[in-house]
């Protein structure tokens, strides 16, 4: 897994290519996540187009960051979620807890202040 | 095409490592071009076997590369059969009896074999010929021409 950020006004864009799929991809997120809420960014919207696949343990990664983020009182919301990622979401019973957008547009415009 | 992998089973050995798990994905479009299955039944047995050779990698092997992940695909009796193999001592049958966390139980962990489950019809905890734990999926084939 791979993860660029960069920023949209106040919005923190997380880039994520590749697969996430646990081990130390896990530490990665959370330790970004982390450092992202203690600087102060607390909305966060995470780009997963270029995401190959996910499985049960990087889905536990996304809950962890979508829980450090609302336990802040920030927003974590999802970008381009591909099909293969949709169906798990769908499976798991976890698709309306993750707030997610097909366009970068109508996703910035959804954060509140 | 035949629906059927043709001269019996095919077998995959990768380290335990989570990059050499695109093996298996191509390995698996491969073959879902050739049986000419639909995007939907492609899509979940593809979710599935990711998630079982995903485990087999972290859990069962404990992602130490210098063990081996065994997988065979075989397409057979009007259905698909995966076998993924590794050298931990196993899964719990009663795994299978969880239920899958509601959603507004956030847990981090305890959904792999729910997702499985849910895209499979049967999951059985075996044994190898060499004595290595086999954890089989088998999904129906979808009727030709079935909708997706």
């Amino acid at each position: 897994m791979n993860v660029k950020v960069r920023e949209e006004g106040d919005v923190t864009v997380l880039e994520i290519s590749g697969k996430i799929m646990g081990g130390p991809d896990a530490e990665q997120f959370h330790g970004l996540i982390k450092k992202l809420l203690a600087d102060g960014k607390t909305k966060h919207l995470v780009n997963l187009g270029r995401v190959n696949w996910i499985n049960s343990t990087g889905l536990g990664i996304l809950i962890a960051g979508y829980t450090s983020v609302k336990d802040d009182g920030g927003q974590f919301k999802l970008l381009n979620v591909s099909e293969r990622i949709d169906s798990i979401l769908m499976v798991t019973k976890l698709a309306g807890i993750f707030d997610s957008y097909d366009d970068l547009e109508s996703a910035l415009a959804s954060f509140q202040d | 095409m035949s629906g059927e992998t043709q001269n019996g089973t095919i077998h995959l050995e990768i380290p335990s490592d989570f990059r050499w798990l695109d093996v298996l994905n191509a390995s698996l479009m491969a073959v879902a071009e050739e049986m000419q299955w639909n995007r939907d039944f492609t899509n979940e047995v593809s979710i599935a076997a990711i998630e079982a050779a995903s485990n087999a990698v972290e859990h069962g092997n404990g992602m130490d590369a210098t063990k081996r992940v065994c997988m065979r695909i075989r397409v057979s009796g009007g259905k698909f059969l995966l076998g993924v193999c590794d050298d931990g001592p196993g899964v719990d049958p009663s795994v299978l009896d969880r239920p899958l966390p509601s959603p507004d139980d956030l847990s981090l962990r305890g959904r792999g074999f729910s997702i499985m489950k849910a895209l499979v019809d049967d999951i059985r905890f075996l044994k190898s010929p060499d004595g290595r734990f086999l954890l089989e999926l088998e999904k129906a084939l979808p009727e030709p021409g079935e909708a997706e």
